[in-house]
């Protein structure tokens, strides 16, 4: 009896522990980027935490695979807006900008690479491009992950920023899509 | 002191009310400035929620210290309702008074409400006068607006050259429409100045300031096919414009009544280009014009479809429109014909209608390109089978058949299911009784022959024993 309290005890420990761990990973992460008080940390926390549990229990306890991936839909909402309804406008943004900066580069340059297959501008030229195509791509990602769960939202302020699209970014995808129809080849239009 | 008063802070002074009141003169204080960027980043929610109440509010607040930036951003959201209700009335209001205090971008939007007639009655001569006086002060909108007119001569006498000046003008400092204009103009060879190589320069031009219509020149290869219309037959259209069509913009005497105009008219469409005097397109129309009351009914029909249809009526030497079909949302034809003029001439016991019909864009809300249709009158079926014999046949038909008058036979069998199993070359027939044999190999059963002429056709059963 004594061995079964100790198991139930360490293993309700342990689900404690590792669900006060992921809540604290997230805190650690977000505060490298941003400054966060006490009282947003307290609420990221109780957030994370309630996730976890809510994950734990589609994991354990639900069979139903649809109920259990609606559920982890709506947990995985609820965690995000609660996030994002905790932080700042100017922490959204900032947190938002560092943690997609690596995705957004690889895009920018993934635009930049039609443009230079072109060989009609130079690197200088490039590196302007690539900069108004990196912001204004990060602009988008910022709407996208503020509001990852309000698609009438999202696409609301996509079609305003898209008033702002850099025309370096509409050549590359105008390219893009040239080269999809088969009228590029080595970077000259094939008419 | 008095020294260092003098030498430094007197000069710095100096040029800061000097700076402030370039600034005043301007219309924009460096706060306003702020502001109006900050307005801007709330109607488009960059780095922040779309936010267009709060948008409005600083423009409003910046409007009423005279902006003329604001006021134009103002006319803009109250034209689009964005974020607010569409008042297009309010919006002209905007648009006008900051174009009073100098903003050429409003006079371009204000010429664009005259233009598509939002919030004013259409007046295509006012929105001109206003995207010229841009264009003169450099604006690229203007250069297209008033290009656009131009080009398609509404609202100023139609000029390819002078059209081409303002595209010319606004593709220098890259604005895109003009550049594609300029490209569509070269490419589709408007008034004999085909260049496909600077008409494909212009839309890669256009391409690189944004521009994305290049995919559909690419996809459906627009080039090359505006290439073989070029090569294919360039004198086609010679018959047609050395006669009484050569010219669109001739002047009609309107000399038909709804009596005269009573009866069905069979012949061809032409469109020409904006100029009306080149034709670009020719088609097979059948109108069935029926009178009541001094009102003629117009029933527009094309291979036998009803493609539309108008009442008119006639008051001094103009027809006055009246019922009108609007096209439903999902329909093809997206215009009604906004004037008509009708010209009767008789010829050699053959009446020739020339009805000049200008076809108005629902969509764009503007008129589409000039029309002229070129009809006879059907007084009766001008095809009638006399004999086919033998019938029931084997392998050789006669078919005997009189014409009303000189014209293209052809002859078609199809069996009861509809599919056709038997298609003769076309031949020219005098006016007359004419005869004509075939050869067919058909398997049993009944079939029906059409003798087709060129705008009728007329058919009989026969069997195959």
């Amino acid at each position: 009896m004594k061995k079964l309290s100790l198991l139930i005890f360490m293993t309700i420990s342990m689900v404690i522990v590792t669900a006060q761990n992921i809540a604290e990973e997230k805190i650690i992460e977000m505060k490298k980027i941003i400054t966060i008080n006490p009282a947003q940390e307290k609420e990221i926390r109780t957030i994370c935490d309630n996730n976890f549990k809510i994950n734990d229990s589609i994991l354990y306890h639900i069979q139903d695979a649809v109920v259990a991936s609606q559920m982890k839909y709506d947990a995985l909402k609820k965690l995000n807006d609660g996030i994002m309804n905790v932080l700042s406008e100017a922490q959204k943004v900032k947190y938002i900008q560092v943690m997609s900066t690596p995705e957004v580069n690889a895009k920018a340059e993934a635009k930049i690479q039609i443009l230079r297959e072109t060989n009609e501008y130079s690197e200088s030229d490039l590196n302007a491009k690539k900069s108004e195509i990196f912001n204004y791509l990060m602009l988008e990602k910022v709407v996208y992950a503020r509001d990852k769960f309000d698609f009438l939202k999202q696409k609301d302020n996509i079609a305003k920023l898209k008033q702002i699209k850099p025309n370096s970014l509409k050549e590359s995808e105008t390219r893009e899509k040239l080269k999809a129809q088969g009228k590029i080849q080595n970077g000259n239009i094939n008419w | 002191m008095k020294k260092l008063i003098t030498k430094v802070v007197s000069p710095i002074l100096f040029f800061l009310i000097i700076s402030i009141s370039q600034n005043r003169v301007s219309g924009e204080s460096k706060a306003d400035s702020i502001l109006l960027s900050m307005a801007k980043k709330y109607q488009l929610g960059i780095k922040c929620d779309v936010n267009p109440q709060k948008a409005f509010k600083i423009y409003n607040y910046l409007a009423t210290k005279g902006s003329s930036m604001a006021m134009n951003e103002l006319g803009k959201m109250f034209k689009k309702g964005d974020g607010i209700n569409q008042d297009l009335q309010t919006a002209l209001q905007y648009f006008r008074q900051a174009s009073d205090l100098g903003n050429i971008s409003a006079t371009c939007n204000l010429a664009s409400m005259y233009q598509k007639g939002d919030g004013v009655n259409q007046d295509f001569t006012k929105a001109f006068e206003l995207y010229d006086k841009a264009a003169q002060a450099g604006n690229v909108n203007g250069c297209y607006g008033a290009g656009y007119l131009t080009y398609k001569g509404f609202g100023i006498e139609q000029d390819y050259s002078k059209a081409t000046d303002y595209f010319e003008r606004g593709a220098l400092k890259g604005d895109v429409n003009c550049e594609y204009m300029l490209a569509c103009y070269y490419l589709t060879g408007h008034d004999n100045k085909q260049d496909f190589e600077k008409g494909k320069k212009y839309l890669e031009k256009s391409m690189k300031h944004g521009h994305a219509w290049i995919e559909d020149f690419t996809q459906y290869n627009v080039v090359d096919s505006l290439k073989q219309i070029a090569l294919s037959d360039p004198k086609k259209w010679t018959d047609v414009k050395k006669g009484k069509i050569n010219n669109v913009r001739r002047s009609f005497t309107n000399n038909a009544n709804d009596s005269t105009l009573q009866g069905i008219w069979v012949g061809k469409l032409y469109t020409y280009d904006w100029s009306g005097k080149k034709i670009e397109k020719e088609q097979d129309v059948q109108f069935k014009i029926t009178t009541l009351n001094h009102v003629i009914s117009l029933k527009w029909l094309e291979n036998s479809k009803q493609i539309t249809s108008f009442n008119a009526d006639k008051s001094g030497n103009v027809w006055i429109m009246q019922k009108n079909v609007q096209p439903d949302k999902n329909s093809p034809i997206r215009w009604v014909i906004a004037n008509a003029g009708f010209d009767i001439e008789n010829a050699k016991n053959n009446e020739t209608l020339y009805a000049n019909l200008q076809k108005y864009s629902v969509d764009s809300r503007e008129p589409l390109y000039p029309t002229i249709a070129v009809l006879d009158r059907l007084v009766d079926n001008p095809i009638t089978i006399s004999s086919i014999y033998p019938n029931p046949f084997e392998n050789t038909i006669r078919i005997d058949f009189d014409l009303a008058n000189k014209q293209n036979i052809s002859i078609e069998i199809f069996n009861v299911a509809g599919v056709k199993v038997y298609s003769g070359s076309k031949k020219n027939y005098p006016n007359g009784k004419n005869s004509t044999s075939i050869q067919v190999n058909l398997i049993k059963g009944i079939y029906t022959l059409y003798v087709n002429g060129d705008n009728y056709r007329c058919s009989q059963n026969i069997i195959r024993q």
